[in-house]
């Protein structure tokens, strides 16, 4: 049956109707696989209109008709947010993303841009045919297709500092040229600094006709010299700048001047001299028509302002000069150098002198006079060269020795015994062991020889500046607790009594040095008496007047108190002072009753609830102390009250604690001058703090109820 | 189980924290967790000793099993009560946080402390009693930058504040001010009801609640830890000037003193502390004394003493470029330690 394709046949008939126009080779892959665009019968409801980016833009007329946005919501994909947001507070100071002129542009826009693109060829490779008046550019080939643009190199030169239209090298010292309106001679002669003149490159132009070599013909009267500004004359500021300027320092043509060119000479080379004979044979540089000085002078070489000499480094075309001129022009010194200037003063060139043999004869040394003869006599004569002897020559030909030698000068011999002879055997060890050196002379331990031997006060004086200063009264004090029972060593009793000694000799009672242990050297000794001085230091007790100015935190009733008014806190610091005893004590390691004080602790009944126990008594017996309440403040005020009115049970109390601690401690009751500054107010000595007015914080303090003054101080005033 | 060999093995490397580790504390029975506080702001609970605890290596765990993140400064002090359900911690916020383990929140704030708490302790009969001592409010120099809580002198109102966790009061129970400086150490022995604290005023004072008394010991160096032995009879402190003393609390004797630039051994390993806040602790019954260091010439280490002979017993370095370890935690149940650098490792030793 004809009626029906095969598949095959739909298929081979689409692809061909794909391409109809693909006669060779394989036809392109339709655009979208799984679009059919062989025209065939797509129904209406299936087509669809898409923009080209291939997307949707039409929908049913439910779904608002077209497209806008993220189906058709005012989001995008990503959500409400752009993708193009970005948030300054995570991407700080982030740079935002370069937009394009296309960011902003509809297809319209960028349609008209691809049509108004044009392929053509850049400006700077139309070389040929370029109007630029430019000799440099006409001079080769190469220049003609030199480009426009920047090349390398002037990119190079132009980070250097290079701008165009100068020259390169080091800078030249020269006046400032404004320009022609300029007053010739109305300014100063200042002078600056100037970029190189820009020096037209040398151009090798290969000869063809037959004019003489350096001729120019007409090409002088091209504008480019014409237009060329009269200058001065340069001065370089340094060889190598003058030498790459000297294509730029041309001289200005003047009208007078000789021409120095070549063989044909033409009307237009006239210059209306009628020094010249066009006609004349031969080059006419070489030959000099007048003679005379002033003449001369005028004739000399010019540089050329041309392109024509061939080699750059010269200045001039290469003129026969006669022997004859240049010795004329020697003779008159005016000479110039080869950068223009004239010798300096003084000088002449070097040319100018004819032959080396005269200048030879011109440095001998001067010849003298016969009849002269000096005036002074040389010394050396009367010397005898051949005997002398240098020191060290003399010295190791001498014969003496210091025995000798100290007998020509007169002294006095000293005994030949060697340091060793005077040591004791203890420190030749020393000395062995230091220096690991056994083989030492034996030690003898001698006395030194009479009349050099210490006299003994002075040994005596000696050992004294060993023994550490103790200041007199410190010690004084030292003793009278030393006196009045307590004394630190208590466990070395020999110790103890050097150091009773140590205090003696240091107020003054004993005269005799402190005592020192069996065997034990002197650095031992040193260092004991220090430790007793420090001991002694630490021990002494505060002088009255002052003890009754302050507390210190280590006098353990006095401080109770939790008060943390300024006053207080700053009573309680001494603790921090360096002379404070307890700290001493610790800082020299004898913990014990020094450093151990103890102060009461009222712990709120709370505290003692939650700790499961019963509260103290000093606690219990407050009256002022609340249940509960945190301030443990009035009451510790009133418990230091109490204790320094001596009543309260409490501090009975404590103060039998203490006291059986310090029994424990020590094993016997500190006496009245308070030993240990540690313990409690010592009984048989009143305490001299009272109650002060102003420092009575009670008072200040909320007023407690009446009870709490009866319980105070109604036994005191019984008892007074 | 008792041991007679001091433990020095590593087992575990906990680097949970990123900042220098401030505190560390076995959980109360068995000690099977470990309570870190540090300088990053966050607690971290995590096994003191990993499941393959087995194992011949060194087991690095780098995340703990539970964070605990409040604070908003350094943590500076842990304290876990006996049950294991509560834990309080301190640091740079002035407050008191205690937390409810489980549920790894808050349960109280305190707030009282007019500067950086630096010690707590849970005191009182069924841990009903929180201890903390504050820092110096008013220093005279400025923080150190790195590291624990550097050292400053100056004079101001410290305090130690005793906070009741039964009542719903927001003020404290009582008030301490005796200290002159910052209160850096607390201990609380309840076998002897009382509470140790130790100063940077180079005082360590110890609250006798039953009795009624403070005992005040003075050291003249900044006390940096303090801690009773198990039968009360005995004070350890730490001080600045490189000592760990062993005070007789009857008398204020000096029993043992352990540390000073003397008991290197032999590679140049010695105990140093002159200005970090340093931690000792007890070990192994009382028998030994263990405590961090700072770092020497060898780098920083954890060091070991005989109390009776004040030998060095162990020297344990943690490693070349720690430069300190300001913390260490006995674990008396298993037999193990920990010891919390500054490098942001806790280190466990079994």
């Amino acid at each position: 049956m004809a009626l029906k394709r095969t598949r095959a046949a739909l298929e081979a008939d689409l692809q061909a109707e794909q391409s109809p126009y693909a006669f060779y080779g394989t036809p392109l892959p339709p655009l979208d696989e799984d679009v059919r665009d062989d025209g065939s019968f797509v129904p209406i409801w299936k087509q669809e209109v898409r923009d080209e980016h291939g997307g949707k833009r039409l929908h049913g007329a439910f779904t608002g008709g077209f497209s806008a946005g993220y189906f058709n919501s005012v989001g995008s994909k990503e959500g409400w947010a752009p993708s193009t947001f970005v948030s300054s507070r995570q991407n700080r100071a982030q740079k935002v993303e370069q937009k394009r002129p296309e960011d902003f542009m509809d297809a319209d826009d960028l349609r008209e841009q691809e049509e108004s693109r044009q392929l053509q060829t850049a400006d700077e490779f139309a070389g040929f045919g370029s109007t630029e008046l430019d000799a440099t550019r006409r001079a080769g080939l190469m220049d003609i297709l030199k480009t426009g643009g920047e090349t390398m190199g002037v990119k190079l030169l132009k980070k250097m500092g290079w701008r165009e239209g100068q020259g390169i090298g080091p800078k030249v010292r020269r006046k400032a040229n404004l320009d022609e309106s300029s007053a010739p001679g109305g300014d100063a002669e200042e002078t600056y600094l100037f970029a190189p003149e820009n020096p037209p490159m040398v151009a090798f132009i290969r000869k063809t006709d037959r004019k003489g070599l350096g001729f120019e013909g007409e090409s002088r009267l091209e504008s480019h010299n014409a237009l060329r500004p009269t200058r001065d004359v340069e001065e370089s500021d340094s060889f190598f700048g003058g030498r790459l300027a000297i294509q730029g320092k041309s001289q200005p043509p003047k009208p007078k001047e000789p021409r120095l060119g070549g063989l044909g000479v033409g009307p237009l080379n006239d210059t209306g001299s009628d020094d010249e004979d066009p006609y004349s044979l031969g080059p006419q540089i070489s030959y000099n028509k007048t003679i005379g000085g002033d003449k001369k002078k005028k004739k000399k070489v010019k540089p050329e302002p041309t392109i024509a000499s061939a080699n750059p480094l010269l200045n001039s075309k290469p003129v026969f000069i006669s022997k004859k001129v240049a010795a004329a022009r020697g003779a008159g010194g005016f000479r110039k150098c080869r950068d223009g200037r004239l010798p300096l003063d003084g000088f002449i060139l070097a040319d100018g002198i004819m032959g080396l043999s005269i200048s030879e004869k011109k440095y001998d040394p001067p010849v003298i006079p016969e009849a002269w003869k000096p005036a002074k006599e040389i010394s050396s004569e009367k010397r005898d060269q051949s005997k002398y002897v240098s020191t060290a020559d003399a010295a190791k030909a001498s014969t003496l020795n210091p025995t000798s030698r100290a007998a020509l000068l007169g002294e006095d011999q000293l005994p030949g015994k060697s340091v060793f002879d005077y040591m004791t055997p203890e420190a030749r060890e020393k000395i062995v062991k230091l220096t690991g050196n056994a083989n030492l002379p034996p030690a003898l331990g001698e006395k030194a020889p009479e009349g050099y031997e210490l006299p003994k006060s002075q040994k005596r004086k000696d050992l004294w500046d060993l023994v550490p200063k103790l200041d007199k009264q410190i010690a004084a004090q030292a003793l009278a607790r030393a006196v009045s029972g307590w004394m630190p060593y208590q466990e070395d009793e020999k110790k103890r009594a050097r150091y009773q000694i140590f205090l003696q000799v240091s107020a003054g009672t004993r005269s005799t040095l402190p005592e020192r242990v069996e065997g034990s050297s002197t650095d031992e000794w040193v260092i004991e008496m220090q430790e007793f001085s420090r001991a002694a230091e630490v021990f002494k007790p505060m002088s009255g007047v002052m003890a009754s100015r302050f507390t210190s935190s280590s006098t353990a009733p006095k401080i109770v108190s939790d008060a943390p008014d300024s006053a207080e806190s700053g009573l309680s610091r001494p603790a921090e002072k360096p002379d404070d005893p307890a700290v001493a004590a610790a800082k020299i390691g004898m913990f014990g009753p020094m450093t151990r004080s103890t102060i009461s602790f009222y712990p709120s009944r709370l505290l003692c609830k939650r700790f499961n126990v019963k509260p103290p008594e000093n606690v219990q017996l407050d009256p002022g102390e609340q249940p509960g309440a945190p301030s443990t403040e009035p009451g510790t005020r009133f418990q230091s009250a109490g204790l320094q009115a001596e009543t309260g049970p409490k501090q009975l109390v404590s103060q039998d604690v203490m006291n059986q601690l310090l029994i424990d401690s020590l094993g016997y009751l500190p006496t009245a001058d308070g030993l240990d500054p540690s313990a409690s107010n010592p009984p048989n000595a009143p305490p001299p703090v009272v109650v002060e007015p102003e420092r009575n914080d009670a008072l200040e303090a909320e007023r407690p109820g009446d009870a709490v003054f009866k319980a105070i101080f109604g036994s005191d005033d019984e008892d007074e | 189980m008792p041991r007679t060999v001091f433990p020095t093995r590593h087992i575990h490397t906990l680097k949970t924290h990123n900042g220098p580790v401030n505190a560390v504390t076995f959980s109360s029975s068995g000690g099977t967790y470990v309570l870190t506080g540090s300088s990053d702001r966050a607690i971290h609970l995590s096994r003191a000793v990993p499941n393959n605890s087995n194992s011949p290596t060194v087991v690095e765990t780098t995340t703990p099993i539970q964070k605990y993140e409040a604070h908003g400064y350094s943590v500076l002090d842990i304290a876990v009560t006996a049950d294991n359900a509560r834990f309080a911690s301190v640091g740079g916020d002035r407050q008191v946080f205690l937390w409810d383990v489980e549920q790894g929140t808050t349960t109280r704030r305190w707030t009282g402390h007019n500067s950086r708490v630096e010690a707590v302790q849970f005191a009182g009969d069924g841990d009903s009693v929180v201890v903390t001592g504050q820092s110096n409010p008013r220093p005279l120099f400025p923080q150190h930058p790195k590291l624990t809580p550097s050292l400053y002198s100056g004079s101001a109102d410290t305090t130690i504040n005793i906070w009741d966790t039964r009542s719903s009061s927001y003020k404290p129970i009582q008030t301490l001010t005796e200290a002159t400086d910052t209160v850096s150490t607390l201990h609380v022995h309840m076998g002897t009801y009382s509470i140790a604290s130790g100063s940077y005023d180079g005082h360590a004072r110890i609250y006798d609640v039953r009795m009624g008394k403070t005992t005040v010991d003075v050291l003249a160096h900044p006390v940096t830890s303090v801690r009773c032995s198990s039968d009360g009879n005995a004070l350890l402190a730490s001080t600045l000037d490189g000592y760990i003393r062993l005070l007789d609390r009857m008398d204020g004797k000096l029993l043992n003193a352990f540390g000073g630039e003397k008991t290197g051994t032999g590679e140049g390993h010695s105990y140093r502390n002159s200005e970090l806040r340093v931690r000792s602790v007890f070990a192994m019954g009382d028998a030994v004394v263990l405590s961090g260091s700072e770092e020497g010439t060898a780098g920083a280490g954890a060091f070991a003493w005989d109390v009776v002979k004040g030998e060095v017993i162990a020297a344990v370095p943690v490693g070349e470029k720690v430069k300190a370890v300001s913390c260490v935690a006995w674990n008396e149940g298993v037999g193990d330690w920990a010891a919390g650098c500054s490098d942001g490792a806790v280190r466990v030793y079994g």
